[in-house]
This record gives structure tokens, C-alpha cells and sequence, in this order.
């Protein structure tokens, strides 16, 4: 954190207290400007994502064998043959025929592409990232609280997943989740059909990293059981889950958020990572990661280069966005200088 | 300080060190597969690739032409030069098949050791070992005996037809290179492992594959030990980055009189190995690589490349002899009863209407242009070029209203409006037209799953994929499981469709359905009864195919099985058990001024069938060959 | 501190027996075996050959006897044959794949931490300058970029459009001996390591900055000032040494990161590392190699792990161990 930060902080200390905590939070999550920046960024992309059908004139997966590997253009061919197929004739400035990203290897608007593959990176990454946060801050907590036999048997599973090589343990995950040999997997395909190998990529990234949400909050509740509100919730008789949610877990919430925050970037780089070697997420579905790992075929073809560059400027200002967020989050949510029970 | 550091990074980045290339007379080739062992022993649980056609020759191999020419061998058995004769009883049945080999003065081994008909014994005493796990034995199994007349003759005895005697060890496609072993490496070895694998049952396999298999002529662990049959030597292997060979001297196939001085062509070769298919693609176009192998380029456009490679180098396109294909689950035929495959049957896949409709909505033209630049559209199992291929079949142009006619015919209307076609089956059910398609996430199989989704919801039916990564999709539990739905539509691979002297997919045979000599019924259809096994993955049956299937096994007449063979292909083309995509092609390229480095057709298997005639013409090396 | 020592190295143990129960069991679930190969596109298999080679393999068994059985060898040393390599698995893994993976993964590491102090400490006493703003945009960059991409990135304009460095490999064939072959090695490292090591760089530097700002607030630096201490004595004696500590910890780490996230490097520029031999004998049901890769690779980061807990101990005099 920086000076300037601090003093401001300094600054708000003295006014808290007729403020509350998360109106404090906002107002200096406000003063991060990177943050701030970031946070609007993803605004937008997720806007851009939830919205494509209405954004694009064209489908996704339409191919128009016509137009293969086009510069960005926004002339409208004259040719009626050229245009493709168009599920409107125009939004806004985007007029059927335009391609402001240019075409891929099959012809395919490539904006288009990427507004839809924004969907599945960014469901990839909010869920995993919150999914592994809840999974491993909840378990953390409890097992934290409980103390005992079941922490030493938890931190020390923890210790041993932490050991192996995350990577391969992956690999291995998604090849067992994609085939149907296995009885949760037969099931989750029977139930998702076609957005199954999205749903796999979220169990299995959840699978592999709930473990860092899990030593945080851990090493942060074991440092608040000792503290006097929680002896005093023990001392009035509040039940065991009271005390875990009441006091223990909103405790607990700064380090979440943060974590989670930063976990979505992660994710999205995992399912960038997996799709490059095959793993990711399967066609005809599209996601950011599977787009580029198909782009690097085509990095030597004429205009080829617009394929890969899109996506792969994409995950990489959304991962940057979070990293921003994440970090005007910690900044804003500092314990040292934040409200406590 | 900093000035030593600016130096080095200015050595590092500027002195930019070759090898390879002309400057040198050497040859850097770029391969995407590497060999796993360099043992000559067929189908022993590895891939071999092009290298081995390096360092082994075979009795015989193929030109670019297709022809068959002597290796080791100095003529080819044929009738009319007596080395082949059938012997038959008064009434004409067949009783025994007779090959006279004769193995050429000048043939030695690298290390000096010649090569007798021992070594042909030994090779064949090893491939029929029980405990030696090697798949193929069709051919070395009817083998009655062997008859040695000297050490550089013998005569092999077959007890059934064999159209494949030109390997005495029953080896083809590229095994053909390596179908004779060196007895003098390999007997002490297979000696002592087969008896320590005996001693101890438990641990057998495990025994073969560290000390048999992968025993130091195999593993390169000791280059001195490598000893084979071919044109270079085996120098150096370091696993994963390279393999060196070392043009050999005294290789009997060498002739000055034809080619000029030896030092004129290349002394060295390596071969290098870089897994990852863009990463090949940069190496050539940094100028790191001489030329590339048969492989490694497949899919790429040959325009693209040519145009990259302008004044560099050049490329060439040959067939590579495998068919794209559509496989149908057939297993919804009344045939199968209960044992079928339930969404099989409601889909229709068995009808031949069904097939015909699928392969009129699809616009294969532009499909294969898309996603395999330079392939062919095929309408047959068998590849243009092969000797027996059928040029007057049926082309199915793109036809989506006949296709819709069809549909309709079957029963198939849209009746909720969705885009999707219904029906009701018999038994009362509304069923839907939705098309499972599994196959490997390779990029150009999923760039056709793209362009068929889009045909096929043209004419109402809704592609569904589901794609496996390859070690699930060619598991026998998933490729074979058609009977109980592991994949209830579509399957897509490819399959050799000819070799040469038969067509490849009666070899491999995916498509006969019943041997007629056996009790069994459909003895080469996987389904429960049989516990799976079988190549007839699709579970397509047709008697008369079934019948021109063995008497083209066993007709010797070449012009005669050619016809039958067309005739086999009639009634591919009408019932369309798999729907043929495109004939696949390879790429190589080639730096220029390298010359003699070409692969022709998909008959001759390697671009390394001639390594002994590859050379720079900057140091005088004659161009023979050229690609066509 | 004799008796933590033996304690925690006596713990890795029960927690190698533990990953390789799970890593064994994943795999051993995963389906496909290693007679696929042969019966695939094979018309003379039967199922005879078939249930003759699943006994030979000694596939006819439950996971967990086989499981039983592999580590009744392992503990004696033996990790089996490698199906596809003919050798023993250890021998291909420890001969061919691991120096590889060592010196990628071992130059990472240090060159990231070679690059990250000064830069962290550099941004930290600079802060607010143009050049503390810059190092922390590109740290952000770092963090955020896909290791493959970036990789891919490097040779598109390196190897392919520059022409200055190798596209890929550990080394030109052929060049073989003395100050050419140190050149040569050096040539191909340089892109690949710099993929590898651009995320541990990038957040090592944000660490090291923020631990130092840090530092230098504390009360024994203000003290130091007090008494009149030199600044350049201040900054490097006092100030760095306690600065540096959190970062030992980070390397511990780090260590799985970099070997495991080595797979995605290794292939975009074709190293023939222990990432990409784990994921070829997975993909090739060659499990033996697996195994062995894996297990050895966790050896490593507990031990590491150990070993960042133990300089932490000596360079932190307030940490006791009992």
C-alpha cells in the first residue's frame, strides 16, 4: 500500500465513526483509481457478455466460408453474398457485413465470438472463484473453530493437496470428469448435455484451489476464537453455528472478498491454461481460452494473427481488472484500520 | 561489470550458431512424433515412425510410384519368375503357397556382420513367441514351415493364401522397413529375458518390456548396439530433442555409377522432435529445419506455406492415403434385438436412407477445403490411386432437398416447429432428431463438427457434440461399446483406406461383418455376447460384402481382386456404412537445393524411403526424383 | 531445533504415502489401459489376447491391490517399467526429463528472485517516482498474462520475426563441447525462462516493495535514522535483511507453481521437461512414468518447503522452534 493511501486512511479513521463500514470501504475503495478503473472494465465486459445476442448481429457459431481470415473491417461488402448469415441487418453502428475484430478460420465474426466467449470465461471465473472461496473459507472457519482432531486431520489434508503438483492433478480431474466411466460424471453429463465440459472446468478448478481460502480464513479465525466478543457469544451460550456465522465468519469477510476477487482472475487463467492443452472447455461452446488455443494454429496465416491477438487481450485485461479490484479491495478493507465487532 | 554483462548478452543474441543445412552437408528434418523404441519388432506396444526407415530396410519396399522394388532381396517373387508358386491338388483347391527368397552378396549389417537367412529365422522365431507382445501375426501364423538352402536362401511355405508375401514376416506399411531383425544383437538378449519371464510368471511382461523391449538396440542407451539393416547408422538418440544417424559406406543400394561420389550427399541426418505443432511451425519458419517430415504439417494449408516459404523452401502435398470418416451407429438394426443401442434405433441410424440423407445435406467440397486444405472428397473406403479404387461410384453432390425427401420418406417432420425434426416410433414415443457426434477435440475434427452442425440443422437435424480427448475416444470400451451406446450417433475418425497391394480397410477390417468358415455369428462384431471384441465398430452387415470380402483374400489374380474389390465398393456406396469425408493429405516441405527428399504416394509410407539419395545439389548431388 | 528438524522430516513421509494414495487412485479411476493401444485397429486381437494381456500387465486386479503392490516396490526403489519407453520408469524420468526440468525451473526461479529485490526495493525507495509506477504496471502485466501466450508471443517475435533466438529445444543438435555449446545452451534458455518466471517476478517485486515500505516505517529503522546512520547502512543493513525474510517463505511456495505450471511453458517451446513427461504418461496411460514424475516432484516441494521453513528460523532470531 502507499503512502498517500495511508494518510488517507489515517483520514478516514478519524471520521468512522459515524460512518458505517462499508460506506468507510466504499469510499476508499473509491480513491484506489486503478481499482476503480478495473471494476468498470469488468462491468462492461460482463455487460458485453450477458448482452451479445442483442449487441452482435450475427450467431456465434455461424460460418460463412466466404469470408475466412479477414483484417478488421468495417465496410460493408457489396457482394450480398458475402455477408453471412445475419440475425439482424444492424445494431446501432454494427451493420451486418462490418467485422470490427475481422474473421476467423471458419469465417466467423470474430467480436461476436469473443462477446459470447466472455459468457463462459467469466461464469468460469465468477463461479469457480466464488464457489472455491465459500468451499474453503467455510471449511476453514469451521474446522478453525472446532479445533482439535478435525483441524489437525483438515490442515493436514490441506498440507498433502497443497504438495502435489496442481497442474497434473487437473489434467487427471478433467480426463475422469469427461468421460462417461464414472457415475457422478454420466449424471452431470445426463443433467447439463452440452454445457457439461463448462461445468467440469468449474468443479475441478473449485476442486484444486479451495485450499488457499481455506489456510487464510483458518489462520484468521484461530487468531479471533481467542478474542473477547467470541468469549463473550461463548459465555452468553451461543450455539457452535451461531458463533461461526455471527461473529466468526463476518470476521472473516475482508479476506474473502479479496480472495475470491483475485481467485476469478485465477480461474480464468486456469481454463485458458487447460483449453491450450485440450482440456478446457470443448467446442462447440466458446471461451476465451479455447478461441486462443485454437488461434495458435493460425498464427502464420495471412491476417491470422486477429484471431489469436482478440482473445488472448481479453483474458488478459479481465485478469488485470481483477488484480486491480482485488487490489483496491485489500487496500479498502485492511483490517489494521477497518471496523471490528 | 555492466560492460561484461553487455558483451555476453551481444555474443549470446548475435553469434548466432548453425548447424545443419548445406554449409555442413547436413540435414535438419522437423518431426512432431518421436519413436518410443527403436526395437524392430511390430506392433510391440510403441510407434516407430519414419526414423526407423533410417537406420532398417526391408526384403522390399516401395518407390514414389508405388512400385514395389528388392531391398535386401535381389528379385521380387513373382510367378513369372518362378519364386512364387501355388500349389494345387487334381482338383484345383488350393493346398500350399511356395516364396523363394534370395538375399542380396552385398547385404551387411552396420556393424560388418552379413545378413543371412538366420537372421530372417530368428526374426520370425521372435514374433511368434507367446510371451513377446506382438499384435500382428496374421501373416507369420499361417506360416507351415520354413526351408533354409543356404545362408542366403529359403523358401516360406504358407498353409493359406497369402497376398502379402512380400514381407516373409508378414510386415506392412512402414513395418516393412524393419522385417528383418540382427540375430547377432538381438539372440542373447531375447535368450536371457524369455528364460528370466519363464522363472518368474508374475512379472513376465514386466521383464519383456525392460529387457527384451526396451533392451539397449532398442533404447539407443549404448549407439554401438543399434545395428540395423538401412542406409545411415545410428549415432545418438537424446529422448525427446533428437535422433543422429551417419550415412553408412558399404550400404549395397549406394551406387556410384548411378548417383557419383558418396561425399556428395549428406553425411549426417537428424531428425528433431518438436511435440507441439505451432512450435514446429516456427522453427521452420526461422530456417531451424531442412525440411520437415510427413506429419507434422497435416491440416496446415499448402498455399499458406508455400507462400511463407517462397525462395526458402518448397512444399509438397501426397496423399497419405487415410479417409475422414463418418461412422454410424448401426446397432438400432432389428438384427440385434434388445442387445442394440436404444437412440440408435429411434434415430433411424441403421436404415441406408438415413446414411444417404446425412451425406446429401453435407457440402463436402467446401468442408474439406476448410478444415484439411488439399484433401480430396472420397466416396469409397478406398483411396484414389490404390489399385483397386472404384472411380465410377455414386459422388452424392450436396443435394439438401433430396436429403429432406428422404427424411420426410423415413417419417421425419418438424410438427412443433422448432427447428428440429420429430417422429413417433412405434412403440409411441416422440423422438427428436438429435444427432450425437463424438470425436477427438483435434482441431480440424472439431472445425467439421462446426461446418456439420450447421449443414445438418439446414435440414433439421440437430448436431450434438460430445468430444473425448483420444485416449478415451479410442479406448476399446468407448470405440467398440457401439452396442451399448458409449457413442449413440456419429463417430468420427480416420482409417487407412490402401496400401497398395490390397486395400488397407480390408486389412484392418472395419467393414465385414461375418466369416462364413466360423460357427460364431458375426464374428467381428463387438457387442456383449462376444465380450467386445472385433473391428467392425459399427456394427454394419451386409452377406454379399461379407462374401467378396474373403474371396478377395484370396484371389491371387491382381486384375481379379481389383474387381472384386470395385465391386465391394458399389455396395459401400450405396448403403454408406460410414460416410466417407475426404481423403487426408500430408505436407512436407523441403529447403531448396535439397534434393531427392520426396514422398510421391501414399503407397511408398515415408519420405525417408531413400535417405541414402538425399543431398544438397550445392555439393553435387543428383536430383532423381522430384515431386510430382 | 535438532528435534523440529527430525520431526518435520520424519512428517513428509506419511504425507508422501497420502499423495500417492491419491494420486494413485485418480489415475487408476481414469479410464482406458495400456492394452488399448494394441487392440486398437488391430484385426487379429481377440479377447483371449485380451484377457491374457490384461493378466500380464496385472490389470485383472482392484486398484488398490495394484496400488498395494506398486508401493510394496516402491518403498524398495522399484517404480516399474515405462510401458511406452521400455526402461524403467525412474531411469526415464531422473535420465532424460528431470536435469531439463531443473534447470528450467531452477533459473526461473532464481532469476525471478534476482530481478524482484532490487526492483521491489528500487520501487519501495523510489516510491511515487515514474519508474516505481512503471515497475508496478508491468508487475500487474506479469500477473495477468497467460504463461502460454506470452510464450507463444516470445517466439513470434524472437525467433520467427527477429530471428535472434531459438524457437524452442534445449539445445542445436550437433553442437557439441566447450564455450559454442554454453552459448548454444544459453540461447535457448533465455525465451523460456523468461515465460516461466514473468508471474513469480511480478509478484515477488509487489512483495518485496510493500514489505520493504514496510521495514523502513518500522521503529528500529526511525531509530537507526536517529542515531545518524547513514542511508545506504540503513536501506542495506538494517532494512533489507528483514525485507527479504517474507520472501523465503514465498519461494517455498512458489515451487509447485513453477513445476507444475512448467507443463504449459515446456510445451510452447518444446522442453522436454517432468510437466510434459506427467502429462504425455497420463495421456498414454504410461501411469508408472506418472507416478514416479509426481511423486517426485512432491518429494521436492516438501522439501523445499522445509527448507524455506528452517532459513526462515536462521534468519529470524525471534522465530524458536521447540
Amino acid at each position: 500500500m502507499t503512502e498517500v493511501m495511508k494518510k488517507r486512511r489515517r483520514a478516514g479513521q478519524r471520521i468512522a465513526h459515524g460512518e458505517s463500514a462499508w460506506h468507510l470501504t466504499w469510499r476508499r475503495f473509491r480513491n484506489h483509481r486503478l481499482a476503480l478503473l478495473g471494476g468498470t472494465v469488468i462491468l462492461v465486459l460482463v455487460l458485453g457478455a450477458v448482452l451479445a445476442p442483442w449487441i452482435s448481429p450475427y450467431e456465434y457459431s455461424r460460418t460463412n466460408l466466404r469470408r475466412q481470415f479477414n483484417a478488421p473491417t468495417f465496410t460493408v461488402p457489396t457482394d450480398a453474398r458475402l455477408l453471412g448469415h445475419c440475425t439482424r441487418p444492424a445494431v446501432l453502428f454494427w451493420k451486418c457485413g462490418m467485422h470490427p475484430f475481422g474473421t476467423d478460420d471458419l469465417g466467423r465474426d470474430i467480436l461476436t465470438r469473443v462477446l459470447y466467449g466472455g459468457r463462459v470465461s467469466l461464469l468460469v471465473g465468477f463461479a469457480a472463484g466464488l464457489a472455491s472461496t465459500l468451499l474453503g473459507g467455510l471449511l476453514g472457519a469451521t474446522v478453525a473453530f472446532a479445533a482439535g482432531k478435525l483441524d489437525a486431520v483438515f490442515s493436514r489434508f490441506v498440507d498433502t493437496m497443497l504438495s502435489i503438483p496442481q497442474f497434473p492433478l487437473l489434467l487427471i480431474l478433467t480426463g475422469l470428469l469427461a468421460s462417461r466411466e464414472v457415475s457422478f460424471a454420466v449424471r452431470l453429463s445426463e443433467i447439463l448435455g452440452g454445457a457439461k465440459s463448462i461445468v467440469v472446468i468449474i468443479v475441478v478448478i473449485t476442486a484444486l484451489s479451495w485450499m488457499g481460502a481455506f489456510r487464510l480464513v483458518r489462520g484468521e479465525v484461530l487468531s479471533l476464537r481467542e478474542r473477547a466478543f467470541v468469549e463473550a457469544a461463548r459465555a452468553i451460550g451461543a450455539s457452535r453455528r451461531r458463533i461461526i456465522f455471527r461473529y466468526l465468519l463476518p470476521n472473516t469477510a475482508h479476506v474473502m472478498i479479496v480472495q475470491a476477487t483475485l481467485m476469478v482472475g485465477e480461474a480464468i487463467l486456469i481454463e485458458s491454461g487447460l483449453s491450450f492443452l485440450g482440456l478446457g472447455i470443448q467446442p462447440p461452446a466458446v471461451s476465451w481460452g479455447n478461441m486462443l488455443s485454437r488461434a495458435q494454429e493460425f498464427l502464420y496465416y495471412p491476417n491470422g494473427i486477429y484471431v489469436a491477438l482478440f482473445p488472448g487481450v481479453f483474458i488478459f485485461l479481465t485478469v488485470l481488472c481483477f488484480n486491480f479490484v482485488g487490489d483496491g479491495l485489500r487496500d479498502a478493507l485492511d483490517p489494521r484500520f477497518g471496523h471490528r465487532v | 561489470m555492466h560492460k561484461i554483462g553487455v558483451v555476453f548478452l551481444l555474443v549470446v543474441l548475435v553469434g548466432v550458431v548453425v548447424w545443419g543445412g548445406p554449409d555442413q552437408n547436413n540435414i535438419v528434418i522437423g518431426a512432431t512424433q518421436e519413436p518410443d523404441q527403436l526395437n524392430p519388432w511390430e506392433g510391440a506396444a510403441d510407434t516407430k515412425e519414419n526414423v526407423m526407415a533410417l537406420f532398417f530396410i526391408g526384403l522390399t519396399y516401395f518407390d514414389t510410384e508405388g512400385n514395389l522394388l528388392p531391398g535386401l532381396a535381389t528379385e521380387i517373387p513373382s510367378a513369372a519368375n518362378g519364386r512364387l508358386r501355388i500349389v494345387r491338388d487334381a482338383a484345383g483347391n488350393f493346398v500350399r503357397q511356395e516364396v523363394d527368397w534370395t538375399i542380396r552378396d552385398d547385404a551387411f549389417w552396420s556393424d560388418g556382420v552379413p545378413i543371412t537367412t538366420a537372421d530372417v529365422l530368428f526374426t520370425l522365431e521372435v514374433q511368434n513367441h507367446p510371451l513377446i507382445p506382438v499384435t500382428f501375426r496374421t501373416f507369420s501364423a499361417i506360416i507351415e514351415e520354413i526351408k533354409v538352402r543356404d545362408d542366403k536362401n529359403f523358401t516360406i511355405v504358407y498353409k493359406e493364401p497369402n497376398l502379402f508375401y512380400a514381407s516373409p514376416t508378414g510386415r506392412i506399411g512402414l513395418a516393412r522397413f524393419y522385417d528383418i531383425a540382427p540375430k547377432h544383437i538381438w539372440e542373447p538378449i531375447f535368450r536371457e529375458a524369455i528364460a528370466e519371464a519363464e522363472a518368474n510368471p508374475a512379472k513376465a511382461a514386466e521383464i519383456i518390456m525392460a529387457k527384451f523391449l526396451g533392451a539397449d538396440p532398442a533404447s539407443g542407451r549404448d549407439p554401438t548396439k543399434v545395428v540395423g539393416s538401412g542406409p545411415f547408422k545410428f549415432a545418438e538418440w537424446q529422448r525427446n530433442q533428437f535422433i543422429r544417424g551417419v550415412r553408412r559406406t558399404d550400404f549395397f543400394l549406394f551406387d556410384p555409377k548411378v548417383y557419383g561420389p558418396a561425399e556428395n550427399y549428406v553425411k549426417e541426418v537428424i531428425v528433431r522432435f518438436i511435440v507441439h505443432e505451432p512450435t514446429l511451425l516456427a522453427a521452420l519458419f526461422a530456417g531451424e529445419l531442412d525440411a520437415s517430415d510427413d506429419i507434422g504439417l497435416a491440416g496446415q494449408d499448402p498455399e499458406v506455406l508455400r507462400s511463407r516459404g517462397q525462395g526458402v523452401f518448397t512444399v509438397e502435398v501426397s496423399p497419405s492415403g487415410f479417409i475422414e470418416q463418418l461412422n454410424f451407429n448401426n446397432f438400432g438394426h432389428p438384427r440385434y434385438g434388445d442387445e442394440g443401442c436404444q437412440i440408435a434405433r429411434d434415430l433411424l441410424l441403421h436404415d441406408p436412407r438415413t446414411r444417404q440423407a446425412i451425406i446429401q445435406a453435407i457440402d463436402r467440397e467446401p468442408l474439406a477445403k476448410a478444415v484439411f486444405p488439399g484433401a480430396i472428397v472420397s466416396n469409397s473406403f478406398v483411396v484414389r490411386g490404390d489399385f483397386g479404387f472404384n472411380p465410377d461410384l455414386n459422388p452424392w453432390p450436396y443435394d439438401p432437398e433430396a436429403s429432406r425427401k428422404l427424411l420426410a420418406e423415413l417419417g421425419w417432420k418438424d410438427t412443433d416447429g422448432n427447428g428440429v425434426l420429430d417422429r413417433v416410433t412405434p412403440d409411441g414415443r416422440k423422438v427428436e432428431f438429435r444427432l450425437p457426434h463424438a470425436t477427438t477435440p483435434a482441431s480440424f475434427r472439431v472445425r467439421t463438427q462446426e461446418l456439420l452442425q450447421e449443414y445438418l440443422s439446414d435440414v433439421g437435424i440437430k448436431l450434438e457434440p460430445v468430444n473425448y480427448p483420444a485416449s478415451v475416444l479410442f479406448s476399446t470400451e468407448f470405440v467398440n461399446g457401439g452396442s451399448a451406446c458409449t457413442w449413440p450417433g456419429i463417430i468420427e475418425f480416420a482409417s487407412a483406406g490402401g496400401l497398395g497391394e490390397v486395400p488397407a480397410d480390408e486389412l484392418s477390417g472395419e467393414l465385414w461383418g461375418d466369416d462364413p468358415r466360423t460357427p460364431e455369428l458375426w464374428d467381428n462384431v463387438p457387442r456383449r455376447a462376444n465380450a467386445f471384441a472385433g473391428s467392425n465398430v459399427t456394427g454394419w452387415i451386409n452377406d454379399e460384402y461379407d462374401r467378396l470380402h474373403f474371396a478377395a483374400l484370396s484371389e491371387f489374380d491382381l486384375d481379379q481382386r481389383a474387381h472384386i474389390i470395385r465391386e465391394m465398393q458399389v455396395i459401400f456406396n450405396e448403403e454408406l456404412p460410414f460416410v466417407p469425408l475426404y481423403e487426408r493429405v500430408e505436407i512436407l516441405t523441403v529447403k531448396v537445393g535439397l534434393v531427392n527428399y520426396v514422398k510421391g504416394t501414399a503407397v511408398t509410407r515415408t519420405p525417408f524411403w531413400n535417405a541414402w539419395e538425399w543431398g544438397w545439389k550445392q555439393h553435387g548431388a543428383v536430383q532423381l526424383r522430384s515431386a510430382g | 531445533m535438532t528435534a523440529y528438524i527430525v520431526r518435520r522430516v520424519l512428517q513428509i513421509i506419511p504425507t508422501l504415502f497420502m499423495i500417492s494414495l491419491i494420486v494413485y487412485g485418480l489415475l487408476a479411476l481414469k479410464p482406458g489401459d495400456p492394452i488399448d493401444e494394441l487392440r486398437f485397429g488391430n484385426p487379429g486381437f481377440t479377447q483371449a489376447d485380451y484377457e491374457r494381456l490384461i493378466k500380464l500387465y496385472g490389470l485383472d486386479k482392484p486398484w488398490y491391490v495394484r496400488y498395494w503392490y506398486w508401493l510394496g516396490r516402491a518403498v524398495q526403489g522399484d517404480f516399474g517399467p515405462s510401458r511406452r519407453y521400455g526402461m524403467p520408469a525412474a531411469e526415464y524420468i531422473f535420465r532424460y526429463r528431470l536435469p531439463n526440468t531443473l534447470i528450467l525451473s531452477g533459473l526461473s526461479l532464481l532469476v525471478a528472485f534476482m530481478v524482484a529485490v532490487p526492483a521491489g526495493v528500487f520501487s519501495a525507495l523510489r516510491q511515487h517516482s515514474v519508474l516505481d509506477y512503471a515497475i508496478t504496471f508491468v508487475n500487474f502485466i506479469g500477473v495477468s498474462v497467460p504463461i502460454f501466450w506470452l510464450g507463444i508471443m516470445l517466439i513470434y517475435l524472437f525467433a520467427v520475426w527477429l530471428r535472434v533466438l531459438p524457437a524452442g529445444s534445449v539445445q542445436t543438435p550437433g553442437i557439441v563441447g566447450g564455450w559454442a555449446q554454453f552459448v548454444d545452451r544459453v540461447r535457448h534458455v533465455i525465451l523460456p525462462v523468461t515465460a516461466l518466471s514473468a508471474l513469480q517476478m511480478a509478484s515477488w517485486t509487489r512483495f518485496m516493495r510493500s514489505s520493504m515500505l514496510e521495514v523502513l516505517n518500522l521503529d528500529y529503522v526511525r531509530t537507526a535514522r536517529a542515531k545518524g546512520l547513514a542511508e545506504r547502512t540503513i536501506t542495506y543493513r538494517h532494512a533489507l535483511r528483514n525485507a527479504i525474510l517474507p520472501i523465503i517463505t514465498l519461494i517455498g511456495l512458489a515451487i509447485p507453481t513453477v513445476f507444475s505450471g512448467a507443463v504449459l511453458t515446456e510445451t510452447v517451446f518444446n522442453w522436454p521437461g517432468m510437466g510434459r513427461a506427467i502429462f504425455d504418461s497420463i495421456i498414454a496411460n504410461d501411469f508408472n512414468v506418472a507416478m514416479v514424475a509426481l511423486m517426485f516432484i512432491s518429494l521436492l516441494i516438501l522439501a523445499f518447503n522445509l527448507l524455506a521453513d528452517l532459513a526462515y528460523a536462521l534468519a529470524d532470531p525471534r522465530i524458536r522452534y521447540d
